[in-house]
């Protein structure tokens, strides 16, 4: 009881690919969803995982549904996924 | 909280930067802000030992300058390091600084109360064990409890957070993406 999220509770998500998708630095990234860019990295990384108000800001920004960007299970590579190839 | 390092500009990272924490990431924590953090203590502890004792009035001068030039020197190193985190209000910072900061706060508050209590109670078995103390020693202590609880989010700030951060993060965080 009482226990908040742990860092243990990783919240997977696609924001690094996305971000390169768009051309985007992180500097820009960060400006455009409010957080500062040291987040950005740490999100990428899968060291921070992010509230719910953020993962719907990155959503929108993405123009993207919220379970696209983020998932509680690891995101099956695009490799793996489209040319059913194991990396 | 794990920092890689290990080719950070290169094809690792950008593997790696596909947010799955993987077993593979290396744990690496330059130690400059614990430095730091030691050597004000150091430098504070040796500062009133010196204030404290009889010595050679040329030595004292020149221990005293070294103490409060680590002392000061080391306070504004990490100032300067963690100084947004620490101390800036929640319009300034993101949740994660948030988070972060009011972790620090956390913690200092548990080290203070720790050393308020420890404090406390050796100033009791002092003043039961009907010891003179002079008021220097207890303004000493007093103004040392205080310069440290009001440093305490800094310290805890920089000793928990990896020093390579800036580093790591401006390879990329600044360069459009080719």
């Amino acid at each position: 009881m009482g226990r908040g999220a742990s860092d243990d509770d990783v919240i997977h998500n696609r924001i690094a690919v996305l971000r390169t998708e768009r051309g985007l630095s992180r500097k820009q990234l960060a400006e455009a969803v409010g957080v500062h860019y040291r987040t950005i990295g740490y999100l990428e990384r899968g060291e921070y995982s992010p509230s719910l108000a953020l993962a719907f800001r990155f959503a929108r920004l993405f123009d993207l549904p919220i379970e696209a960007v983020f998932s509680d299970e690891p995101f099956v590579p695009l490799s793996e996924q489209v040319y059913h190839r194991a990396t | 909280m794990r920092i890689f390092s290990k080719e950070a500009d290169g094809w690792w990272e950008r593997l790696t930067t596909m947010c799955r924490p993987g077993e593979d990431r290396v744990e690496v924590r330059q130690p400059i802000r614990r430095v730091t953090a030691v050597t004000s203590v150091v430098g504070y502890g040796v500062l009133m030992a010196v204030l404290e004792l009889d010595l050679d009035a040329f030595v004292s001068i020149l221990v005293i300058v070294a103490a409060v030039a680590a002392w000061i020197g080391s306070i504004y190193v990490v100032y300067e390091f963690r100084r947004r985190l620490a101390n800036a209000p929640d319009a300034e910072l993101d949740e994660r600084e948030v988070r972060i900061r009011d972790r620090a706060y956390l913690q200092a508050h548990r080290i203070g109360s720790t050393a308020l209590f420890v404090v406390g109670v050796a100033a009791m078995v002092v003043v039961g064990l009907d010891a003179t103390v002079s008021v220097e020693a207890v303004v000493d202590v007093v103004f040392s409890l205080g310069m440290g609880l009001v440093a305490l989010p800094a310290a805890v700030v920089a000793w928990t957070e990896p020093d390579d951060e800036d580093a790591y993060e401006s390879a990329d965080a600044l360069a459009e993406p080719r």
